[in-house]
């Protein structure tokens, strides 16, 4: 009989291992998302060359008009086909866009259980994207873009490590006949996606070739950096407490912790205590209406 | 008598920084070096307010704040300290704080933070004047403070013809400043107090769904309008999907440029209130704006009712000299006006010339409303019987 306390420490020990060692499956950008990436990095690209890359692939097509035209990117004209959302987002816009559909995909499971929980992770990504966008706006820190695609790919690696643990369990499953209930329990996957998730999500950061500003945004957002007020990690780490205070997401964190971390940020970013309130109800809806408009 | 500012720090030139900072306000600092001294201090002095170190030798921040709370204190803290470490200040919210100023610090974001804490009456009492002329800077300001100076119209646009033709149409009373990027428009709400922000949805480069989100938090006050192209199917609905308040078209034209200023401007100015006296503003517009002149009156003058109950005021008069003749949508106002008044517990009292007042005696609703010739009389006349 397998001994789950065993299993558990040494599966911490390889996944540790294989992340230092850049081992770990890290999901890769769709090639046609590699090629338009290519034709956006000409100043002078051409729309209809973009336009005819994303056609080909359908479903990736839809959810980008999907996207394009939820509460996070509402523009000013309903984006009804491919064409006219590459027309009307320029370079920027369209490569967040594009990031933002693919990452969402990161998020999704077979397993109900998973999916609800990845959905819910989901959310607080959105959500720290958007509010790291506008703080980093509100306190003139560099580029809110960078800020926005930090905040939203921040937690990545919970989802990816959170997955990787559930085929680790299914194949335990599958070869030692274990009991399926909860052989990797709770705790244990609280605890090891905590400990290796930011490396993680820096690394998928790297392996997308996201700016430099972005990944190291990543890497340094697990606790502020006072000399550095107004760094992109510093407004994505207050804006990953903020989430949290809303209840929106995985909360690793106590309380106290985060009410912390939200303090602190407010003073390090220089933040009147009601803009940050009145930007968080913003976020709030934003999310209430992504979710709203999933449901129907 | 001034509220006490305990501060307690091992450094002699930060205590005396902290008391520069505050030295605008009317407070009355106190210092200690180490938190043994801070709480005899605590101990003889009761101050209001601690700005309480971390770090410090003999007795360190959190030991004094475990200490003061252990025998019962419940004095106002905020931790002022270099540490910005969660596991150095998370632990302490289970001891009470009210707040946390990272060093160094600007001495707005101490001064706000003492202001907020010190209640209403210090704040009414210490809080600095407007400045007349925005600052120069946009480093030193502490986000989202309210000491701003007022502009009545923010136009964001990336191209400067718009704000300039804009300009043309209103009146020279109204300010307008202009931002020709989103972070321009940002320093701009952060320095300003806008009336009206316009915003061009279609700025390049911006995302104008965000950059409105951030104006909104810097300007919670303040109306948002889109600006949008002529050919835009629905503005209406544009205006909705992007959260602000209504839209104008560019190139503007004189008729919605006279709408905009009714709804944000003239809309304000309709009713003057003073003291008990709600005095109404004639109309001088086309006729088929009457309708709407009289429906945002009676909103106006429901307001000011609002204003004289809240006030403590036994009744209120009602200048309408300058009400057009119109009876039908005269009487109907001065109906809803005076039941609105009664609702409140305020009686009403006309002030109104000979004519206007016959007509009022006409009309059943309104006949039983005292009617005077001027304000004085109206005056005279509630302080010997208030109007029921």
């Amino acid at each position: 009989m397998i001994n789950q306390a065993e299993f558990c420490e040494s599966l911490r020990g390889i996944l540790v291992a294989r992340i230092q060692e850049g081992k770990l499956v890290i999901p890769v950008l769709p090639d046609v998302v590699v090629r338009i990436e290519k034709e956006l990095q000409d100043p002078n690209y051409d729309i209809n060359n973009v336009a005819t890359l994303l056609e080909r692939d359908l479903v990736l097509a839809a959810q980008i008009i999907q996207t394009a035209n939820s509460a996070a990117f509402a523009r000013t004209q309903r984006v009804e086909s491919i064409r006219k959302a590459v027309g009307l987002l320029g370079a920027r816009s369209l490569r967040t866009l594009l990031l933002t559909t693919i990452s969402r995909q990161i998020y999704s499971s077979r397993t109900p259980a998973i999916n609800d929980a990845l959905h819910t992770l989901w959310d607080h990504s959105l959500v720290v994207a958007v509010l790291s966008q506008d703080v980093a706006g509100l306190v003139e820190s560099a580029a809110p873009d960078a800020a926005y695609l930090a905040g939203l790919l921040h937690d990545v690696g919970q989802a990816i490590v959170g997955i990787y643990l559930l085929e680790v369990e299914r194949s335990a499953i599958d070869r030692r006949g274990a009991h399926r209930s909860d052989f990797i329990n709770h705790e244990f996957w609280m605890s090891v996606v905590k400990e290796v998730y930011r490396p993680v999500s820096a690394a998928l950061a790297e392996k997308w070739n996201l700016p430099t500003a972005v990944c190291d945004a990543i890497k340094a957002c697990d606790d502020y950096d006072p000399g550095n007020r107004r760094s992109i990690g510093n407004v994505v780490r207050f804006s990953d407490a903020v989430a949290m205070q809303m209840g929106i997401g995985l909360v690793l964190l106590d309380e106290s912790q985060v009410n912390a971390l939200v303090m602190i940020g407010r003073s390090l970013l220089g933040l009147d205590e009601d803009v940050v309130t009145r930007i968080s109800a913003q976020g709030k809806r934003i999310i209430d209406e992504a979710r709203l408009s999933a449901r129907t | 008598m001034a509220k006490r500012v305990l501060t307690v720090d091992d450094s002699r030139s930060m205590r005396a920084i902290i008391s520069k900072a505050l030295g605008t306000l009317d407070v009355e600092i106190l210092q200690a070096e180490d938190g043994e001294k801070g709480l005899a201090s605590v101990e003889e002095n009761n101050p209001d307010l601690i700005l309480l170190d971390i770090t410090m030798p003999v007795m360190d921040g959190p030991t004094m704040l475990k200490e003061l709370r252990g025998r019962g204190h419940k004095h106002k803290v905020i931790l002022l300290t270099a540490e910005s470490g969660t596991s150095v200040i998370g632990p302490l919210f289970a001891l009470g704080f009210e707040d946390y100023i990272v060093k160094p610090f600007k001495a707005e974001e101490l001064q706000a933070k003492v202001v907020k804490i010190l209640n209403p009456q210090a704040k009414a009492m210490v809080e600095p004047q407007a400045p007349k002329e925005a600052p120069r800077t946009t480093e030193s300001g502490f986000v989202g403070g309210e000491n701003r100076p007022f502009v009545e119209v923010l136009v964001v646009d990336d191209m400067e013809n718009v704000a300039k033709q804009f300009r043309n149409l209103l009146p020279e009373s109204i300010r307008v400043n202009n931002a020709l990027d989103g972070q321009s428009a940002a320093n701009l709400c952060r320095e300003r107090l806008y009336r009206v922000v316009v915003v061009d949805v279609e700025i390049p480069d911006v995302d104008t769904a965000s950059l409105v989100r951030q104006l909104r938090a810097l300007q919670p006050a303040a109306a948002f309008i889109a600006l949008v192209m002529r050919n835009a199917k629905n503005p209406v609905q544009i205006a909705r999907d992007k959260g602000v308040d209504g839209a104008l078209v560019k190139p503007f034209d004189v008729e919605q440029i006279k709408d905009f200023l009714s709804a944000y401007f003239e809309a304000k100015d309709l009713v003057e209130v003073e003291n008990e006296l709600v005095r109404v503003s004639g109309f001088s517009g086309r006729k088929d704006r009457e309708l709407r002149y009289f429906a945002r009156l009676s909103k106006l003058i429901d307001e000011a009712i609002d204003k004289l109950a809240a006030a403590c005021y036994p009744g209120a008069i009602l200048d309408v000299t300058a009400l057009p003749q119109i009876p039908e949508q005269a009487v109907r106002l001065l109906t809803d006006a005076a039941a609105y008044a009664r609702d409140m517990g305020l009686g009403l009292r006309l002030v109104a010339p000979p004519e206007t007042g016959q007509m009022f005696q006409k009309f059943v609703e309104t006949a039983s409303i005292p009617i005077h010739a001027t304000v004085a009389e109206a005056r005279a006349a509630a302080q010997e019987q208030p109007a029921a």
